[in-house]
């Protein structure tokens, strides 16, 4: 089980500039990105057993990170007239137009900089524990002296704090 | 209180934030794993926020690794927190990711009001909250789509030209096609069934996604996933149902014909604004055009069995128009207020006359 999980993880960072270009950015040009949407939908909607998926979220990723790569490829056909074969694949998305910017990231981490500060003092901590020193549910709720669901709610809330503060900004 | 269109966008953010943290803790189990699934498939609005959700968690991954606060003060400051339980009900914690009322913190005043709104808004979304007994009508203009989480967490994707009527009660979940045509992806919950009603046509459901397209005289259910049974006539009669699986379709006229093998993303393309025909005579594909333009088309009746297969966007009659031209025997007549589809005999009989 640990296996999986730490190859979807491995392949969700891998695609994480990428998505995030892709959701921050090129939702303003709406149109893109609700059709990408949409054919992730579609293609999820496709699967009738979903006994034999054993990780949805790794399996939406995947969908998601392969209709990218087909649009990069289709993009830089587009702008080099150039057919495209095996490339490799985060290396094409890094240089598929309209990708994020430094600078772009940078405003955004500033603003979470602040948006952290409104969290409730154990929210914020559940979220620096998970990602700046890596901590498991559990190992969270050892110091907090919660139980693990009670991290699990906080970095809900969290990421639901944030996505309304952030929301504005996208 | 009806939740706007934001609340509605603001409870998926706070299912899609859930089912982020439930999943970053570890492999879900099959039966969680099966209701994300169920989640992310009710509706693309879910698929694009949870990856909206990843993305932030991104970012949020970089803020607080140069977040600037020592690990002490932090852990000190959590410990004095004094009331972190009494505003959370544990009896749902670790459960599923269900939307609730937040509490409301000391941020802005205003933050408070938006909040107090989504409050108001998760609560008449949660089970709990859901109020029984008021018929609820949604409907959707010509050219129109729309989609609406009902108060259960079922979606319902209205098409062009269509209304349903929603009535639940403690025992059902009775939802009238009044008109047109609805994709319903049902969550399931026990005993109590999802039943709905085109006509004379009943489709009665658990937990799945079928579409129910009402025409004069015919009612067509297409089930994309799991199991309904078709039947006709009042509910409260003990119907003769037909079972129709994934991938199956029936027409009711009068009464359930037999179900035929179909391909049902292409039966529910009309959510990606397609249509898609495989042999399907030109006068049906016509009124089906007509259904989305506003140019009406208009078919020979010596060309309404001609044979048409294609995907074409359904806004875009044009194409659709132009790839019929290019068919032998067929003339297309266009003026700015109809379009005229004929056989080469006709058309030398009857040129077009715009005065109309």
């Amino acid at each position: 089980m640990a296996e999986p999980r730490k190859a979807f993880v491995e392949r969700l960072f891998a695609h994480r500039g990428a998505l995030q270009a892709f959701f921050f950015r090129r939702l303003r040009t709406k149109s893109d990105a609700a059709d990408l949407v949409q054919e992730v939908y579609l293609r999820m909607l496709r699967v009738t057993d979903t006994d034999a998926i054993r990780n949805p979220e790794a399996y939406l990723f995947t969908v998601a990170a392969n209709l990218l790569r087909e649009n990069a490829v289709a993009d830089r056909r587009q702008a080099e007239g150039a057919a495209i074969e095996e490339a490799d694949v985060p290396q094409l998305l890094t240089q598929a137009p309209g990708f994020d910017t430094a600078l772009d990231t940078a405003r955004r981490v500033a603003r979470l900089h602040v948006v952290l500060d409104e969290l409730s003092p154990k929210c914020c901590a559940a979220v620096i524990l998970q990602y700046r020193h890596e901590l498991s549910y559990q190992e969270i709720a050892d110091r907090l002296e919660v139980s693990p669901r009670m991290v699990k709610k906080y970095l809900t809330q969290a990421l639901s704090h944030c996505r309304r503060r952030m929301a504005r900004l996208r | 209180m009806t939740p706007s269109d934001e609340q509605i966008r603001l409870a998926i953010a706070d299912q899609a934030s859930a089912w982020f943290a439930e999943n970053r803790g570890g492999p879900l189990d099959p039966e969680a794993r099966s209701r994300f699934m169920a989640w992310l498939q009710a509706s693309p609005v879910h698929v694009g926020e949870y990856f909206a959700i990843a993305a932030l968690a991104g970012d949020l991954d970089t803020a607080a690794k140069t977040k600037q606060i020592p690990l002490e003060v932090l852990l000190a400051r959590a410990r004095a927190q004094t009331d972190p339980v009494a505003t959370l009900d544990p009896s749902v914690a670790g459960q599923a990711p269900v939307t609730r009322p937040r509490r409301l913190r000391l941020w802005s005043l205003a933050a408070a009001a938006a909040l107090a709104c989504v409050a108001l808004a998760t609560l008449w979304l949660t089970r709990d909250g859901e109020r029984f007994g008021l018929p609820r009508t949604f409907s959707t203009g010509h050219g129109e789509q729309s989609v609406r989480v009902l108060p259960d967490g079922s979606v319902l994707h209205l098409n062009t030209d269509s209304q349903v009527t929603v009535h639940y009660s403690r025992r059902e979940r009775a939802v009238d096609l009044d008109r047109g045509q609805a994709l319903f992806q049902v969550t399931h919950q026990g005993e109590r069934g999802f039943r709905v009603a085109a006509g004379n046509a009943q489709v009665l459901s658990v937990g799945t996604q079928f579409d129910v397209y009402r025409r004069p005289g015919a009612v067509r259910v297409t089930v994309v996933d799991g199991t309904v049974a078709v039947y006709t006539g009042p509910p409260q009669l003990t119907p003769i149902a037909r079972r129709v699986g994934a991938g199956y379709q029936v027409e009711v006229r009068g009464q359930v014909g037999d179900p035929q093998a179909v391909d049902a993303p292409a039966a529910v393309a009309w959510l990606k604004r397609q249509i898609v025909f495989e042999n399907e005579p030109l006068g049906e594909v016509a009124d089906e055009f007509n259904r989305y333009g506003h140019i009406a088309i208009e078919i020979d009746e010596a060309l309404r069995s001609l044979p048409i297969t294609g995907v074409f966007d359904a806004y875009d009659v044009d194409s659709f128009v132009a790839s019929l031209a290019t068919l032998n025997d067929v003339v297309v007549q266009k003026s700015p207020t109809r379009i005229r589809i004929l056989s080469r005999a006709s058309a030398r009989q009857e040129p077009l006359s715009d005065a109309r």
